[in-house]
């Protein structure tokens, strides 16, 4: 399904090239949408007769064009991967948690205490305030911003364990390509975590893990993978913090690694 | 109607459209309906859109949730029902005339 996806972004964007640049999404949306349809029917021969049928009426189209309404899209967003949008739920996951564990545990803190020199928990991770399993997760998220990336690993196996419980309805065929994607995902984040906790401890640099991770959401929030709008807007957004706490982390803010990991 | 010739493939894709004049159909339906070869029907509905026989609309659903780019929903105007039947009857006139009453292509 998946081969048959990139199969269609080829050739229907090789189909489009040769029509005029107004009527070309449109008409791009319309074979993608039909090849989608062909490709659940899973009928391979089919879909290479639609395409020979389509390539054959590119004339009459491109001299039509010139007339036809173009009040459809201005371009034709392929489907998203399910690979990218596993992916796409790491990386906002782990990200969105890393800064919200560093405001809390390490930035919020820090400056709470002001000049006291106590690195006992304050606001607003004090005892009392917040249960011990949130407490857990955000002291986790703080060693991710402060160069020990646990939380990537443990939220790629949330994702893919969420995804597996999402295609539970469907064939052991997709729930394997889910497990294996995960799989991939997760060997991906073991090597970064891994680098990580090696570079944070033999240098003084941190946040190598969150840098990667902030340069994947770039990738997704520019790239052209499918990912709806609003989902590249918060990518691009977490992208910037995470950037902006890896900067403040190993410049002016090098004083919040130190007093959190003490 | 002017200047719009009618082909064997155009007048089946108006039968279609006239099996329920008020129902909006995609162009992958509307080729399966017509007997058509998928993949081929999209000059002929741009043709008649030109023509002002049709309207079209983009669906409203999400892409993302769906799976596939937003679908295009083709209808008849009032003025393509019209064109639509004479059109036909016109065929079916010349039809009767050579004794030829055969309606669907074989693909």
């Amino acid at each position: 399904m998946v081969t048959a996806r990139r199969i269609d972004r080829v050739v229907v964007a090789a189909l489009g090239s040769a029509l005029p640049p107004p009527f070309r999404a449109r008409q791009q949306a319309e074979w993608a949408a039909d090849l989608a349809d062909l490709a659940r029917g899973d009928r391979p021969a089919a879909r290479w007769r639609y395409v020979l049928a389509a390539t054959r009426t590119l004339p009459a189209l491109h001299a039509l064009a010139r007339h036809a309404q173009v009040d459809g899209p201005r371009s034709v967003s392929p489907p998203v991967l399910p690979t990218t949008r596993m992916l796409a739920w790491v990386v906002a996951t782990s990200l969105g948690w890393t800064l919200l564990s560093w405001s809390t545990v390490i930035a919020g803190p820090y400056l709470a205490a002001g000049a006291n020199p106590d690195p006992s928990p304050t606001w607003p991770i004090a005892d009392r305030l917040l249960p011990a399993p949130l407490k857990v997760a955000l002291q986790l998220g703080g060693y991710a911003a402060a160069g020990m990336d646990l939380l990537l690993v443990a939220v790629a196996a949330v994702v893919t364990a969420g995804f597996l419980l999402l295609s539970s309805g469907r064939g052991w065929r997709d729930r394997l390509n889910t497990l294996a994607r995960g799989g991939l995902i997760a060997m991906v984040t073991l090597a970064v975590t891994v680098v990580d906790m090696f570079t944070s401890l033999a240098t003084t640099l941190n946040g190598l893990a969150l840098s990667l991770t902030a340069v994947a959401a770039v990738g997704l929030a520019l790239g052209r993978f499918g990912l709806p709008r609003r989902w590249r807007i918060v990518l691009g957004v977490l992208a910037a913090a995470g950037f902006a706490v890896v900067i403040t982390d190993n410049t002016f803010g090098s004083a919040m690694i130190v007093w959190f990991r003490d | 109607m002017a200047g719009l010739r009618m082909t064997t493939p155009r007048l089946l894709v108006l039968n279609a459209f006239l099996d329920d004049p008020t129902q909006e159909r995609y162009g992958l339906e509307l080729a399966t309906a017509a007997g058509l070869e998928p993949g081929t029907i999209y000059p002929i509905l741009v043709a008649f859109e030109n023509a002002g026989w049709l309207i079209s609309r983009e669906e409203q659903v999400d892409p993302h949730l769906q799976g596939r780019p937003r679908r295009r929903y083709y209808a008849l105007t009032a003025e393509g029902t019209t064109a639509a039947r004479d059109a036909l009857a016109g065929n079916a006139r010349r039809r009767g005339r050579r004794g030829a009453p055969n309606r669907k292509l074989a693909w």
